[in-house]
């Protein structure tokens, strides 16, 4: 189970690596000493970096890690035994295929498929007056575009100045 | 890897620098020892001077000063010396000779007192130099004179660019067929490409080479080459600069990145990086940019390429030589605006460093170049011994200040933190190639190794975990080599005659260029016994193992091109030196080098170019379309069809047997049921040049479309079509 609200720590862990060997290199390169004698800050260093590393190994096994390396040395689909909880989503979806979206709901008022077509002129039955025809559907169903996250931020300012329309 | 165990090295590493001119290199002070002891004169090393005889009473640690070269003598009381007097025979009949003193005796004459000791015999003089006489100076050897040089290369390059513009009025792209671009440019595009040769080849014969005007002719080399197609055609090429121009563009404004749509939106560095750039500037869209993207990244790459072969290479000559052979021989368009053309500089620039100031031997206790041993005499280690060993044993330091090694390792590990979200394939090829030089020991810095390595494995497992949780199988790769051959290679070898002799050209011409650089290594081996760099362009052969797909080739000859070429180069430079006549050779072999980059990249400008009339229909049929209808390209793959509408529209689903509506456009097209059908001039000529088709066969199939009776034309200008699906009246984006 991978809580992406840790991968904070992560980060962290590899900003405080990444400062420890700097501060390292720093050591090693402005020490005085020679013939492979470290200086005692080099050796601390060495030590902070060492324990670094431990720690970021440890919190990225624990953020997927071990599943990465389980999923390809065993060859399995991640999808199958990974489980993400709690994810930010900050990114915007794809627009789906309109095609592959569910068809809008059936209006109950509608006549069904297969019942033989009602004489338009006959009254309905204790009706006043004829029932409303169903709305058309949306092109490409109703679940086009859901969310409308992308109308959002959809080309905003990206939209050229519209040449001549096209065919017209 | 490197014969540095047998004790060959390199002549240049690991020295001394050379001391300015008149100056004698002063030994590097040891801290290790007192500070009266650091004035001693260095002693002497036996393979310099024979080993002195014995002489009783002489103090053989104590040889009279020679002066130093170039230095003018110190004044003192000493008479001028007289005819001879620093020859031991000069004086043949002159008093005997003072017994020399023992090691208690009275301290030998100094040079003050030389004039009124005798003497002795020529046997038992010191055996130290003879004292030299001040020659008179030397005057200065005369500049070598430039001559018709110094306006020749400048000339050349100044024709070169003016006949750019008549080169963009006498090329006829409506011609554009299976030969692509080398077949419509008129006389004045290749006049200007050979200026542009002339003006770099003649810079490099002057008897003074200028800096500043070589690089003049290589900028005027690239624009007379790569950026021929941005000075011949009116928009960028390439559909897929397009593609990632849409990205930025889904990118601009809310700065987040389109998930579902395409894998490469998991390495978003660079549209980032251009979203911001165009937020802040205010532009709405990058088409110029795109233009002229690809002779300015690859003259950035050139820089890189002569900086690695300075290095390298050494010489004033040889590393322009091997930035126009890397330029000449790279004909893999991975250039055009992508993440992997910022990749190859971000490659570039921790090699520079690694192969520059950060190179390095590794050398023993006693300096000598080599794997470390305890003592000269002892046995040769087992290998995976050395390999430990050498894990162990630092590298030497650079002969660099503390603060620029530091300032380097800085800006090294940026760029290596840089690649990791930038792109997928790049890191890797750097780290590869630095973990080829942290094993044998050539540069200082292993921790950027770490540094590479902790970046990419954080970035993909943590920031691309999306990624490997639903696409596993685009990391661990296929490993079927024999599928990516058969997809890189020989299903490429379709189309008409034009497309059939450029691809086999696109084949041979990395085969030469490896056949090339292993001459090369050859030669770079002969010098310096080193092997490592044909193993850098090895490196990225590793992805052939991986299965990344076709393009896997192409990947890996570019990731190689620059050591590939520095190699060829140096290769090239041992046959100048062989032969002084066949640098005329070379020149023309240049010529025709740059003449057929032109005819290799732009073999399929027929289908690869892209007119301001179709990004200007695509914007506009975004723009007119309702978001979250499906607009979809009848070939996918050419026309700018996704410069806009990546977050906003729909590409369709991927279904059996239709890849593209042209596989069977009415069933295809029944099954994917888009909302809008776009066509472009590219569309058609990929169909007639690629694919064998008729001419017109695009025409003829939107008229099937068309007669379904699902679709109309909404614009049509020659071959590129909008078509609409027929929707009841009312509805919005409904053709009216």
């Amino acid at each position: 189970m991978i809580d992406p609200r840790l991968d904070i720590l992560v980060w962290a862990a590899v900003l405080l690596l990444f400062l420890v060997m700097g501060a390292r290199a720093w050591a090693v390169e402005t020490t005085a000493a020679r013939n492979f004698r470290q200086s005692a800050r080099v050796r601390l260093l060495n030590g902070a970096t060492v324990a670094a590393i431990v720690a970021l190994v440890g919190l990225v096994a624990m953020q997927g890690g071990v599943a990465f390396v389980q999923a390809v040395i065993t060859r399995t689909d991640p999808e199958t035994f990974v489980t993400v909880v709690g994810e930010e989503d900050n990114t915007d979806q794809a627009v789906p295929d309109p095609d592959d979206q569910p068809d809008a709901p059936a209006d109950p008022n509608a006549p069904a498929a297969d019942a033989p077509a009602a004489d338009p002129n006959a009254p309905a039955a204790g009706a006043p007056g004829a029932a409303d025809p169903a709305p058309p559907a949306t092109p490409g169903g109703a679940g086009a575009n859901p969310g409308g996250a992308n109308q959002g931020g959809a080309n905003r300012g990206g939209a050229p100045a519209a040449p001549a329309r096209p065919g017209g | 890897m490197t014969s540095t165990d047998r004790g060959g090295g390199d002549p240049g590493r690991g020295r001394t620098p050379p001391a300015p001119p008149g100056r004698r290199p002063m030994p590097a002070p040891r801290p290790d020892l007192p500070p009266a002891s650091r004035r001693e004169p260095p002693a002497a090393r036996p393979q310099a001077r024979p080993e002195p005889r014995p002489t009783p009473g002489s103090q053989p640690g104590r040889p009279s000063p020679a002066p130093q070269p170039g230095r003018r003598p110190a004044p003192s009381n000493a008479p001028p010396p007289g005819p001879g007097a620093g020859s031991p025979t000069a004086r043949p009949s002159g008093p005997p000779p003072r017994p020399a003193p023992g090691p208690s005796g009275p301290r030998p004459s100094q040079a003050g007192e030389s004039s009124a000791v005798p003497a002795p015999s020529p046997e038992l003089r010191t055996t130290a130099l003879p004292v030299q006489h001040q020659r008179p100076p030397v005057p200065p050897p005369a500049p070598p004179t430039i001559g018709v040089y110094r306006w020749l290369s400048p000339a050349f390059a100044l024709a070169a660019v003016a006949l750019l513009p008549i080169a963009a009025a006498t090329t006829d792209l409506s011609a554009l067929d299976g030969w692509g671009l080398a077949a419509v440019l008129g006389p004045a595009a290749w006049l200007s490409m050979l200026c542009a040769v002339a003006a770099c080849a003649s810079e490099l014969w002057s008897p003074r080479p200028r800096i500043p005007m070589l690089g003049t002719a290589t900028a005027t080399l690239i624009l007379c080459s790569y950026g021929i197609p941005s000075v011949v055609e009116p928009a960028a090429r390439f559909s897929t600069a397009w593609l990632i121009s849409g990205f930025v563009d889904a990118m601009a404004g809310d700065g987040r990145v389109v998930e579902g749509y395409d894998a490469r939106f998991y390495w978003p560095a660079f549209f980032a990086q251009w979203a911001w750039f165009r937020d802040a500037a205010g532009a709405t869209q990058l088409d110029e940019v795109l233009r002229w993207f690809p002779p300015v990244i690859v003259g950035v790459w050139a820089i890189g390429i002569y900086a690695l072969a300075r290095s390298m290479l050494g010489g004033h000559r040889a590393p322009w030589a091997a930035a126009w052979l890397f330029l000449g021989l790279n004909w893999i368009e991975q250039d055009y605006f992508s993440p992997q053309a910022t990749g190859i500089v971000l490659m570039l620039t921790p090699l520079v460093f690694a192969l520059g100031p950060l190179a390095t031997r590794r050398t023993d206790a006693a300096g000598v170049p080599g794997w470390p041993k305890p003592h000269a005499d002892a046995k040769r280690l087992a290998l995976p011994r050395r390999w430990l060993v050498a894990a162990l044993t630092p590298p030497n330091r650079p002969t660099l200040p503390p603060r620029q090694l530091l300032l380097i390792y800085f800006c090294a590990a940026l760029c290596l933190i840089a690649v990791a979200p930038e792109h997928q394939l790049t890191p890797f090829a750097i780290i590869g190639q630095l973990v080829v030089l942290a094993i044998v020991g050539r540069f200082r810095g292993r921790g950027l190794v770490l540094v590479g390595i902790i970046a990419v494995a954080v970035y993909i497992l943590i920031a691309g975990r999306d990624f490997w949780i639903n696409q596993l199988d685009m990391i661990i790769g296929s490993g079927n080599a024999e599928e990516a051959i058969q997809a890189g290679v020989s299903d490429r070898l379709a189309g008409d005659d034009g497309q059939k002799f450029v691809k086999v050209l696109r084949i041979l011409v990395p085969g030469l260029t490896w056949l090339l650089a292993i001459v090369g290594a050859w030669v770079y081996w002969r010098r310096r016994r080193d092997l490592t760099p044909i193993a850098l362009a090895a490196v990225p052969m590793a992805f052939a193992a991986q299965g990344y797909g076709s393009e896997v080739f192409l990947r890996i000859v570019l990731f190689g091109l620059p050591i590939l070429a520095i190699l060829g180069a140096d290769a090239l430079r041992w046959v100048v030196r062989w032969k002084r006549g066949m640098e005329k050779v070379l020149a023309v072999g240049l010529a025709v080098l740059f003449g057929s980059l032109i005819l290799i990249r732009g073999g399929n400008e027929s289908y690869m170019v892209v007119y301001p009339e179709e990004v200007a229909m695509m914007r506009e049929v975004y723009a007119t379309t309702p978001p979250g209808l499906e607009v979809v390209p009848l070939v996918s793959g050419v026309g700018p069809y996704a410069v806009d509408g990546i977050d906003t529209h729909s590409r369709g689903n991927s279904i059996e047997g239709c890849s593209d509506l042209i596989d069977d456009p009415v069933r295809c097209v029944d099954l994917q049921d888009p909302d809008v059908i776009v066509s472009f001039e590219s569309t058609e000529a990929y169909g007639r040049d690629l694919k064998l088709m008729p001419p017109g066969w695009s025409l003829e199939a939107v008229r099937q479309i068309v007669a379904t009776g699902e679709y109309v034309i909404t614009y049509q200008n020659g071959f590129d079509v909008v078509l609409r699906k027929v929707e009841p009246a009312g509805l919005p984006g409904a053709p009216r």
